[in-house]
């Protein structure tokens, strides 16, 4: 334990002036602009939709920037190791690389865990603002938390994998453009294909249905999937168990 | 010419090609499979093609294409100290920046080439009544010309933070806002200064209308003009701070 400690305020330390705190600014701010625009259109903001809509804009941004927000700062994470061939000096001074493992994703991980509880707090305080007057949807609200915190998790062992196993950035950083593109436009196209990639499974947490009806749109509110919780835990515990024993290319 | 050759020399077998290769390609594959899915709906042939396969390519990820581009040109210099290998090197910091630029926008015009190849590969495949515009062809490549300054600023951030990932990311977050800030109706000079976003955005949404008077032409132009030597101006002055 005392060991994991240790590691943990090293990694710390080289974290020191990374610039991160400003991604993650510029990410809150454009979910913030993403909600004012959600707030102009004209619904009901006394039903509990009212919530269910803002939180429709702040998922669907997320497919597009979360993947390579993930994949950017866990490749860069990683790569303050490949530099310099810190990976041989670590593994020459016995420093177990399982636990170096655990430690580095703990760090990455917990910081996402903060931005989405962050994240919805704003979202909470804007709805109130901008006079959403209906009770906050405490259970759903929790639920798609929970739902993104996994999805945050798989995808960023899969880029952790990525990093680990290429030294270069490029291939993570392609991966999660490509993997993020493929996943917007399945939300459109399939829901089969939806099921099938990791990218696009924050579409699972949007629940607002748009029916029509004698030309105008009803909207209804469908149940919550909650398979991008079970399926990201799968995924994610996979992904872990085979991380801790890769073989680190330099 | 010899710094021109250099830098394209760095490219050389890079692992950079395979997101230019595949983000087009998929971009289109899956805009064609949700335009087949919806085709008693789109019913304008080519342009409602068009807005399924440019309208996520061209607004999010096409940005974070050049910042991946920008980034890979400079993280070579700073990997095992070549930077200070340009002290040494007979060319000003101004060449080797515009050098850099040129390549950069040299690989995104290819890269669009590619995409309009492909776009044309798959309207063909739907054997449309109408023809193929040479519309599409002019209005990307002034989407090129004008992206110039997505390479310019994607460039500075590298140079100021040295680092490939906040980079890639800044570039896809710049491109996210870019698009949102063209398509307000508040502050209608932003899309001057934004000219590839807005008429990325043009084209996605009233292709058949698209128009900008020489007026309008020229006030991109100068915005571009503009933010290019800012931008250039401070990559110099970022790279002798660097250097020191």
């Amino acid at each position: 334990m005392k060991n994991l400690i240790m590691l943990y305020n090293i990694e710390r330390k080289k974290f020191i002036q990374n610039r991160f705190i400003f991604i993650f600014a510029i990410y809150l701010l454009i979910n913030l602009f993403i909600c004012g625009l959600q707030v102009r259109n004209n619904f009901d903001k006394s039903t509990q939709i009212a919530w269910y809509m803002l939180f429709e804009a702040s998922i669907f941004i997320k497919v597009i920037i979360c993947p390579i927000m993930i994949a950017s700062i866990v490749s860069y994470s990683v790569q303050v190791e490949h530099n310099n061939n810190m990976w041989k000096i670590l593994k020459s001074s016995g420093v177990p690389f399982d636990k170096l493992f655990i430690v580095k994703f703990i760090y990455i991980f917990k910081k996402f865990i903060l931005v989405y509880i962050i994240e919805f707090l704003i979202i909470y305080v804007f709805g109130k603002v901008c006079g959403i007057t209906s009770s906050f949807p405490i259970i759903d609200s929790f639920k798609k938390l929970i739902g993104i915190i996994i999805i945050t998790f798989s995808i960023s062992m899969l880029h952790y994998l990525i990093s680990l196993y290429f030294s270069n950035q490029v291939i993570s950083l392609s991966v999660s453009i490509v993997g993020s593109l493929m996943g917007i436009i399945s939300i459109f196209i399939s829901k089969v294909l939806m099921y099938l990639f990791v990218y696009s499974w924050f579409g699972f947490l949007m629940q607002v249905d748009f029916v029509k009806s004698l030309d105008v749109f009803n909207i209804s509110l469908r149940e919550l999937s909650l398979y991008p919780i079970f399926a990201g835990l799968i995924l994610g515990t996979i992904l872990f168990v085979i991380g801790k024993n890769i073989e680190v290319c330099d | 010419m010899e710094i021109l050759k250099v830098e394209f020399l760095k490219f050389k077998r890079s692992s950079v090609i395979y997101p230019l290769l595949f983000l087009p390609l998929v971009s289109i594959l899956y805009g064609s499979l949700n335009y087949y899915g919806n085709k008693e709906v789109l019913t304008n042939e080519w342009i409602s093609l068009w807005t399924q396969v440019y309208l996520f390519y061209g607004s999010f990820f096409f940005p974070s294409l050049i910042g991946i581009l920008c980034a890979y040109s400079w993280n070579n210099e700073y990997k095992s100290r070549g930077i200070n290998l340009i002290l040494t090197s007979k060319y000003s910091f101004s060449k080797i920046i515009f050098a850099k630029i040129i390549v950069v926008m040299t690989f995104m015009l290819l890269t669009q080439m590619y995409f309009l190849c492909l776009f044309y590969i798959s309207g063909s495949s739907f054997n449309f009544n109408s023809n193929f515009t040479f519309d599409f062809i002019k209005w990307a490549f002034i989407i090129i010309c004008f992206s110039i300054v997505y390479v310019v600023i994607e460039m500075y951030v590298f140079l100021k933070t040295k680092n490939f990932a906040i980079t890639v990311i800044f570039s896809l977050l710049f491109g996210v806002m870019t698009f949102f800030a063209v398509s307000q109706q508040y502050f209608m000079e932003i899309g001057y200064l934004l000219a590839s976003a807005k008429i990325s955005l043009y084209m996605n949404n009233h292709f058949s209308e698209i128009y900008f008077s020489p007026y309008e032409m020229l006030k991109m132009v100068f915005y571009t003009i503009s933010v290019c030597v800012l931008f250039v101006y401070l990559q110099i002055r970022q790279l002798e701070k660097n250097i020191r």
